[in-house]
C-alpha cells in the first residue's frame, strides 16, 4: 500500500521492519515444529551448532533453533497482550479525565498517580512468588495492568491542549456532540502518542518477563526468551562452553528490541502531526 | 551616501521532505540600495519573503535556509565589506556595535528571571570597553532618558511590564550602542494600537537624533506612512516598487501596489473599497514570468513569459512591470 | 423593555476571572457590566484593545463562557443559563460565530469540507446527500470559492483569506440571523481584508443578518458598521453612531485610540507623544476610572469613584466631563 511505500523510505523503518519480518517468519515455523517444546529429551544433549541442529541443542536434550521459534511466539503473545490491556486503558482514562475535567479528573487522576508509584518490581516479584507454577499466558498479559499510568496522563495533557483550541469551537458551532467531538476531532492527534507507547510497551513487558524468567519466577515450562535464559543460566552453560545455548536466546532478544524500537521511533515520527501536516502538501503535488 | 547594499541576492530555504527536495525562493534575485539617515520601509504581506531578506542581510543563514547567489555589502568606514566573507569573530562584532536586529515577537528577548537593568549591564560589558561601573550605568540612565523612557523600569523584571513598554525596552537596549543600521521586524505588530504608535515614535526618535538608519519590515502601510522615508514593496520574493513614501501612496505604479493603497480603508472615508482578487502565489512554484500576472487586470501574453525588471521610471521611482518598462521602451 | 426590532439584548455582564493558587487570589473584572443590544438588521462594532474584554463578551454569548452576573435576551428570550437542549440548538443554529486566527478555526488533521457537511448535518439543514452539496456549494459560491475547490483537502493547503471566507461560508450554512465576528480579517493580509467586510455589508443588506463585529481597528469599523461600542479594561466607555463615536470622539480614551491610528497617508503624521502604562494590570485593578492613570482631562472624582452612562448628542459616553452637559443621566 501506499502508507508503506511512505514509511519504506526511512532508513530505520526499513530495517525494522525487515528484521521483525524475519523473528515473524521464525513464529510461523513453530507451527511446524517436528519437536514438542515442553518435552525434554527428544535429541542429544549439549551439541554445538550444525546443519542438522542449526543453533546447536541444549543440556535438556533440544534442539535450541526450534526452541526459540516457540521462544519468541510466547514472548510476542505476552507482550501483545500486555500493550493491548494497557492502551485500552489508558485511552479511555486519558480521555475522560481530559475532556471531562472537574471531579471526574480529580478521581481518575488519584487513582492513576497512585498506579505511577506503586513500586512494580517488588510487586510482580510478590505476585509471581504466590502463583508461581500456575502463571499462564494471561495473567503474565497482565503485566499490562500496570502499564497505562504514565500515558493516560500523556494522553490527558494532549486532550486538554486541544480542548483551548479554536478548531474546538468550530466543531460545537458545527453542531458536534461531545463523543463525536472526542472521536474525530482529538483522537487523530492522540494516535501517534499511543502507537509509539504501544511498542515501548511491548519492550518493556518482554523485558519484564524475561527479568522474572531469570529469576525463576515465572511458569519455567513455557518456552519464552526469559526462560530460556534462565535454563542456560542455571546449567551454568557458559562456564560448559556451551555458548551456543546463552548466546541464540541473547542475540535474537537484542534483534526484537532494536526492531521493535527501531519501528516505534520511525512510525510515531511519521505520524505526528507537525510531520503529517508538512506530508499533506507534498503527496497532492 | 550608501551605507548598505545587496546585489542580485537569492536566498532559497531548501526543504527535503520524504526524499523530494524543494525549494521555497523567498528571496528571489534583489538588489536594493539603502543610504544614511533615512528609514527604509520593506512592504508586504505574508508569505512574500521580507523576514527572510532582512535575516539574509542581518547574515543569520542557518539550514534550512541557503544563499544561492548574490551578495550583501556594508559600507564600513568608507570600504565595502561583502558580510558573507567575515568570519564568526567578525560578523559578531559587526552586529550590535554596527548593525542590531529587533526580531519579530522581541518582547521574548528580555531574560525572564533578571531585572532589566542587569540585561542591559551584560549587554554592554559584552560588547564594548567601558569598564567603569558609573560610567556604564550613567550611559544607560542617559540613553532612556534620551528615548523617554521612565527610569523605573530598570528595577523592574520583564513580565512585570507591559507588551509595549517591554517592545521599547527591547529597542532601547538594542540602540544603547548607537549602532549605524536598526534592523526591525515587525517592531509593533503583535501591540495594541496605542502602544504601536509608541514603539513607532521611539524609533521615529532615535533615527533624528542618532541620525542612523533604520530598516523597518512590516506589513502595515499605516506605519509605514508615518515612519518610513522611502518603501520597497515586496511580492513573492521580488521587489516589485520602490519609491519615497508619498509618491507610494499618491501615485502607485505597480498594479499591486494600486490594489493594495486603494482598498486601505480611512477614517471618515466610506467610499466602496476592493481587495486584490485572488490570493498570494506559493514560493515553491511560484508563476512564470512576472509573479503577480495570474490576479492583475492589465494583464498582457507578455507577462506570462517575461519577468519585468526593476527600473528607474521616474526620478528615485522604480516599477517592475511590463506596462511601464514597454513605454521606456525597453 | 423589549424593542420590536431588537434581535439581541444583553444587560448587566459581568464576568470575574479569579486566578492563582489557594493562598493568592487575584479576581480580573474581565467583564464589568456590559450592556447594549442589537437591532435587525444592523452592523454592530464592539471595539477595544487586547485586555479590554471583548472576545470574552463575545464568547458568554456564545455560550462558551458562564457569565457571573448579567443576563442576555435573543429575541426577548433569556438564554443565559440556559438548560433546554432544544432551544439551545435553536440558539446555534440562528448564532453562528467566526473567529480570528483562520488557521486554527479548522483542524489541521481533517479536511475542511467535513465541517461544512456537518453542519449540515447536524442542523438539520437537509440530510440527503445530493441536496447537501448544492447547499454547500452555494455558501461558497456566495463568499467567492466553490465545492469542486475546496473538496478533500486539508487546511494547510489554503492561504488565510481563503480560509477565512471558507470559514464564513460554514457559518453561512445554517442561515444564522446573527453573526459574531471575533477579529475576523486581522491574520488576513491587507489586500485581501475588504473582500470579506465586503460580504459583512451584504450579508446585512441582502439578507438581513445582524453582525457583532469584533476588533481593534477601527478603519474597519468606520466603513462596515453603524453603531459602535468602545471597551476599555472591561467596561463600555462610549457607545452611538459610527459617525459621533469617530468623528467627535467625547471619551478620551476614544480620542487617544483614534489618534493612535496609523492613518495610511503620509500627510497625516502622528504631531504629538502619548504617555503608555507600565503594568496593565494595575488599570485593571484601580478604583475609579480606569483611564483616569493616562487620562490628560483627569479630575479628582476621576480617581474616586467610577463615572456612571451619561447621554450627549446621541452618543451614551461613562465620563465626568460630561456629566454636566447632559441631556439625561443615568446613574
Amino acid at each position: 500500500m501506499n502508507l508503506l511505500k511512505d514509511l519504506l523510505r526511512d532508513g530505520k523503518f526499513k530495517f525494522g521492519f525487515i528484521t521483525l519480518c524475519i523473528l515473524l517468519f521464525l513464529v510461523i515455523l513453530s507451527f511446524f515444529s517436528p519437536y514438542n517444546p515442553t518435552i525434554w529429551n527428544v535429541v542429544p544433549r549439549d551439541l554445538p551448532p550444525s546443519i542438522k541442529h542449526i543453533f546447536g541443542t541444549n543440556s535438556q536434550g533440544q534442539d535450541i533453533f526450534w526452541q526459540i521459534t516457540f521462544a519468541i511466539r510466547n514472548s510476542l503473545i505476552i507482550a501483545s497482550i500486555a500493550a493491548l490491556f494497557s492502551r485500552i486503558i489508558a485511552i479511555i482514562i486519558g480521555l475522560v479525565a481530559g475532556y471531562r475535567g472537574g471531579r471526574m479528573d480529580r478521581v481518575l487522576m488519584s487513582i492513576n498517580d497512585s498506579f505511577l508509584v506503586l513500586p512494580l518490581f517488588p510487586i510482580l516479584i510478590l505476585i509471581s512468588t504466590l502463583i508461581k507454577g500456575r502463571l499462564s499466558f494471561v495473567s503474565l498479559g497482565l503485566i499490562g495492568v500496570f502499564g497505562w499510568s504514565w500515558d493516560a496522563r500523556v494522553i490527558r495533557s494532549q486532550i486538554l491542549s486541544l480542548r483551548e483550541r479554536e478548531f474546538t469551537f468550530t466543531a460545537v458551532l458545527s453542531g458536534s456532540k461531545t463523543l463525536h467531538l472526542v472521536f474525530k476531532e482529538y483522537l487523530p492527534f492522540v494516535i501517534p502518542i499511543i502507537f509509539s507507547t504501544i511498542i515501548n510497551n511491548m519492550s518493556w513487558a518482554i523485558g519484564m518477563e524475561i527479568t522474572l524468567a531469570i529469576l525463576g519466577l515465572s511458569n519455567l515450562e513455557i518456552p519464552t526468551l526469559g526462560t530460556m535464559l534462565h535454563w542456560a543460566i542455571s546449567y551454568q552453560a557458559m562456564l560448559l562452553g556451551l555458548w551456543w545455548w546463552l548466546l541464540t536466546p541473547v542475540v535474537i532478544s537484542v534483534f526484537l528490541f532494536v526492531s521493535l524500537y527501531l519501528l516505534s521511533v520511525s512510525i510515531s515520527e511519521y505520524l505526528d502531526p507537525r510531520t503529517r501536516i508538512q506530508r499533506i502538501g507534498i503527496v497532492k503535488e | 551616501m550608501t551605507i548598505l547594499k545587496t546585489e542580485n541576492l537569492k536566498s532559497f530555504y531548501i526543504l527535503d521532505i520524504l526524499g523530494i527536495k524543494q525549494s521555497v525562493m523567498a528571496v528571489n534575485d534583489i538588489s536594493i540600495e539603502i543610504k544614511e539617515n533615512e528609514i527604509y520601509g520593506i512592504a508586504g504581506e505574508s508569505g512574500c519573503g521580507k523576514t527572510t531578506l532582512i535575516k539574509t542581510i542581518y547574515g543569520m543563514i542557518e539550514p534550512p535556509l541557503n544563499v544561492m547567489d548574490g551578495r550583501v555589502l556594508y559600507s564600513i568606514d568608507g570600504k565595502l565589506v561583502d558580510i558573507f566573507s567575515l568570519d564568526e569573530e567578525e560578523l559578531r562584532r559587526l552586529r550590535w556595535e554596527y548593525v542590531s536586529y529587533i526580531p519579530q515577537g522581541s518582547m521574548s528577548v528580555l531574560n525572564p528571571v533578571t531585572k532589566i537593568s542587569d540585561s542591559f549591564w551584560d549587554f554592554i560589558k559584552a560588547h564594548s570597553n567601558y569598564k567603569d561601573k558609573l560610567e556604564i550605568e550613567d550611559s544607560i540612565k542617559e540613553h532612556l532618558n534620551a528615548v523617554g523612557l521612565p527610569l523605573e523600569v530598570l528595577n523592574a523584571y520583564p513580565h512585570q511590564l507591559s507588551g509595549g513598554m517591554r517592545q521599547r525596552v527591547t529597542i532601547a537596549l538594542a540602540t544603547i550602542l548607537k549602532p549605524k543600521i536598526i534592523i526591525a521586524d515587525e517592531p509593533s505588530t503583535a501591540l495594541d494600537v496605542v502602544a504601536q504608535r509608541a514603539v513607532i515614535q521611539l524609533l521615529k526618535n532615535i533615527q533624528q537624533t542618532q541620525k542612523n538608519t533604520i530598516i523597518i519590515v512590516t506589513h502595515d502601510m499605516g506605519v509605514h506612512a508615518n515612519i518610513s522615508d522611502r518603501i520597497a514593496m515586496m511580492y513573492a520574493g521580488k521587489i516589485i516598487e520602490e519609491a519615497k513614501t508619498e509618491e507610494i501612496f499618491e501615485n502607485p505604479l505597480h498594479p499591486y501596489t494600486k490594489y493594495l493603497i486603494r482598498s486601505l480603508p480611512k477614517i471618515g472615508d466610506k467610499s466602496y473599497k476592493v481587495s486584490a482578487p485572488g490570493s498570494p502565489p506559493s514560493l515553491i512554484n511560484p508563476p512564470t514570468g512576472c509573479k503577480f500576472h495570474p490576479r492583475c487586470d492589465s494583464f498582457k501574453p507578455e507577462c506570462k513569459k517575461i519577468e519585468p525588471q526593476l527600473i528607474e521610471i521616474s526620478k528615485d521611482h522604480k516599477v517592475a512591470c511590463l506596462l511601464y518598462s514597454k513605454e521606456m521602451g525597453q | 423593555m423589549k424593542e420590536n426590532n431588537e434581535l439581541l439584548r444583553i444587560e448587566g455582564l459581568t464576568k470575574v476571572f479569579s486566578l492563582g493558587s489557594v493562598f493568592s487570589r487575584i479576581r480580573i473584572v474581565a467583564v464589568n457590566n456590559v450592556s447594549f443590544g442589537i437591532n435587525s438588521p444592523e452592523i454592530f462594532t464592539l471595539a477595544g484593545e487586547s485586555g479590554s474584554g471583548k472576545t470574552t463578551v463575545a464568547r458568554i454569548i456564545l455560550g462558551f463562557i458562564e457569565p457571573t452576573r448579567g443576563s442576555i435576551f435573543y429575541r426577548g428570550n433569556k438564554i443565559t443559563n440556559l438548560k433546554d437542549i432544544e432551544a439551545r440548538s435553536l440558539f446555534r443554529k440562528e448564532v453562528q460565530a467566526i473567529f480570528q486566527n483562520p488557521f486554527e478555526t479548522f483542524n489541521p488533521l481533517r479536511k475542511v469540507n467535513e465541517y461544512l457537511y456537518e453542519t449540515c448535518w447536524n442542523f438539520n439543514v437537509s440530510r440527503n446527500r445530493n441536496e447537501i452539496d448544492g447547499i454547500i456549494d452555494e455558501a461558497l459560491k456566495a463568499v467567492g470559492l466553490s465545492l469542486e475547490e475546496v473538496r478533500d483537502k486539508y487546511p494547510g493547503e489554503f492561504s488565510g483569506g481563503q480560509l477565512q471566507r471558507i470559514s464564513v461560508a460554514r457559518a453561512l450554512i445554517t442561515k444564522p440571523q446573527l453573526l459574531i465576528a471575533d477579529e475576523p480579517v486581522s491574520m488576513v493580509d491587507a489586500s485581501l481584508r475588504m473582500s470579506i467586510i465586503n460580504l459583512f455589508k451584504e450579508l446585512k443588506e441582502k439578507n438581513n443578518v445582524s453582525v457583532i463585529y469584533i476588533t481593534h481597528d477601527l478603519a474597519t469599523a468606520y466603513y462596515v458598521s453603524e453603531r459602535i461600542a468602545i471597551m476599555f479594561r472591561g467596561e463600555i466607555v462610549e457607545t452611538g453612531p459610527v459617525e459621533k463615536v469617530l468623528m467627535e470622539p467625547k471619551h478620551p480614551y476614544t480620542m487617544l485610540l483614534k489618534e493612535s491610528i496609523p492613518e495610511p497617508d503620509p500627510k497625516m503624521k502622528w504631531q504629538e507623544s502619548i504617555r503608555l502604562t507600565a503594568s496593565e494590570e494595575e488599570e485593571y485593578l484601580r478604583k475609579g476610572c480606569k483611564f483616569a492613570g493616562r487620562c490628560p482631562y483627569v479630575m479628582d472624582i476621576c480617581r474616586k469613584e467610577a463615572p456612571g452612562d451619561t447621554v450627549v448628542d446621541g452618543v451614551v459616553v461613562k465620563c465626568y466631563l460630561y456629566a454636566s452637559k447632559s441631556e439625561k443621566t443615568i446613574a
